[in-house]
């Protein structure tokens, strides 16, 4: 009975999820902007007047010359983006993969902003980490890559810090090693509401956390929509590197990838998307590729 | 039928069983921390010349290879190429698998080997992590092996992890793998255990 009461918050708030997070899709106008609100080169040049960083007291162990090699890496190579091994970043590295491609100079500006003043406001979000966040920023280590990425780790752990949902509510604060477990968990809506309020994306999403989208096609739904914007999709990473040595694999999603390209050969999805720095191409069955899938996000720049 | 009064003694030598009981249930729920160093003692042949067999073959096309059932007969390659990464599922003995060796030119018969080797000590996956030690980059190669045990429902997804360093380690510091303490086998072979084998 203990047990209930202690989970009955959790079930509330995981149906009020359900409830946020429309499950049908609809149809959109296919007519987007594409167009980058910055080019590469402004944000290499803004980069380039920035002859010297000086340490800074609000991140004590960020070596500046890192952390702008590292900016500089981004802006070049958004691709090689990488969210670390084992790490809980996937949402965040998805939403600054678009952010990057879309407003280079912007990202610069923020992340030296961030830097300096140990505050900065992107959009209308003001992002405010905590000391415990500054102080772990260039600590992390067995990441990867990620360990000599000292901007990378203070990015994902304010965006960690600063957008909370419901699977946030238990761990708030950080303490080291939180960025592997559910302090930097992402759920669903969460992710969306990141993109719409950082990014100013107009965001169409089916799916939840819980139950699969209700698209009859869910192949010809992706591949229309990637023509006129980016797909994203929010899926059970257990199934899509398939492993069967466990009795019972939780069906439940925890990744987030970029879809890059779609095409079906005889009941057949060849999927590519991009996560952990890299394009990857796979072959699922159509049987398989529908079950992996737990949410599909169409996005596009709000017309103003 | 009236009231039966159980002796105190009898009590209190229910509660010591109760006990044992409770015990014995916890320790056959929890993993044995023994268990990877004897496997790294009893296969350390076998597993040296996995290392050396994978070094080679990886060297022209670097890749992570294991069997993704418990009957090892199914096949789970990742190659990673300058652009892309290239996710490939086969069933042993499948003709798929010839053709994308020789697409990304790997020696096949050493790879049919490796296989072998891995199949032999219920090996399930190889593959090579990059890590940094003073903005250094280093490459360890990771075992993973899943225990026996691990059939029960408590321990479905733990595995065993023995990673083999470059260089002699310090194991004075607390490290980490992820989230997952490193705990030293020898100066250049450690374990871990972890939810995940790749």
């Amino acid at each position: 009975m203990k047990n209930i009461v202690w989970i009955s918050p959790l079930l509330l708030l995981l149906l009020l999820n359900l409830c946020v997070t429309p499950i049908t899709a609809q149809d959109s106008t296919l007519v987007t902007d594409s167009t980058p609100l910055s080019s590469k080169q402004a944000a290499l040049s803004y980069l380039n007047k920035i002859k010297f960083l000086a340490p800074c007291k609000e991140w004590p162990n960020i070596v500046p010359r890192l952390f702008l090699e590292n900016i500089r890496l981004n802006i070049v190579f958004p691709l090689k983006f990488y969210e670390g091994q084992s790490t809980n970043f996937c949402s965040y590295a998805a939403l600054t993969f678009l952010l990057i491609n879309d407003n280079p100079l912007g990202y610069a500006k923020l992340m030296i902003g961030l830097y300096k003043n140990g505050t900065a406001t992107y959009t209308k979000t003001r992002f405010h980490p905590s000391k415990a966040v500054k102080k772990a920023a260039g600590t992390l280590k067995y990441k990867g890559v990620l360990d000599i990425r000292p901007a990378d780790q203070m990015w994902f752990l304010c965006l960690a810090n600063h957008f909370k949902g419901y699977l946030n509510v238990f761990v708030k604060h950080y303490k080291p090693g939180d960025e592997d477990n559910f302090w930097a968990a992402t759920n669903y809506a969460k992710f969306n509401r990141m993109i719409k309020l950082l990014l100013q994306y107009q965001v169409e999403s089916a799916g939840s956390d819980l139950l699969r989208p209700m698209i009859r096609n869910l192949y010809t739904y992706i591949k229309s929509r990637l023509d006129s914007g980016t797909v994203i999709l929010y899926v059970n990473n257990k199934l899509l590197h398939r492993t069967r040595h466990a009795f019972i694999n939780l069906a439940a999603p925890s990744h987030f990838i970029i879809v890059k390209n779609i095409r079906e050969n005889e009941g057949i999805i060849t999927l590519t998307y991009w996560d952990y720095g890299i394009y990857s191409q796979q072959e699922l069955p159509i049987t398989i590729f529908k079950k992996i899938i737990y949410g599909v996000s169409y996005c596009t720049k709000k017309k103003n | 039928m009236g009231l039966v009064i159980v002796p105190k003694k009898r009590t209190e030598k229910l509660t010591i069983w109760k006990y044992f009981f409770i015990i014995l249930l916890l320790s056959s729920c929890g993993i044995n921390k023994n268990v990877p160093v004897k496997y790294y003692t009893d296969n350390r042949q076998t597993l040296d010349s996995i290392q050396q067999l994978f070094l080679k073959i990886s060297v022209p096309q670097k890749f992570s290879i294991g069997f993704i059932d418990n009957r090892f007969n199914c096949i789970s390659i990742e190659l990673i190429t300058d652009s892309l990464k290239y996710l490939y599922n086969f069933n042993t003995g499948e003709s798929r698998i010839t053709d994308t060796l020789t697409r990304f030119h790997i020696d096949g018969t050493g790879l049919l080997n490796l296989m072998r080797l891995m199949k032999s000590i219920e090996c399930i996956w190889i593959s090579n992590i990059d890590y940094y030690e003073s903005e250094k980059k280093n490459t360890l190669t990771s075992f993973s092996i899943k225990p026996k045990r691990s059939k029960s429902f408590f321990l479905a997804n733990r595995y065993y992890i023995l990673l083999y360093f470059p260089v002699i380690q310090n194991y004075k510091k607390n490290r980490l793998l992820g989230n997952n303490k490193i705990m030293k086998i020898n100066a250049r072979v450690a374990y871990t255990i972890s939810a995940a084998f790749r």
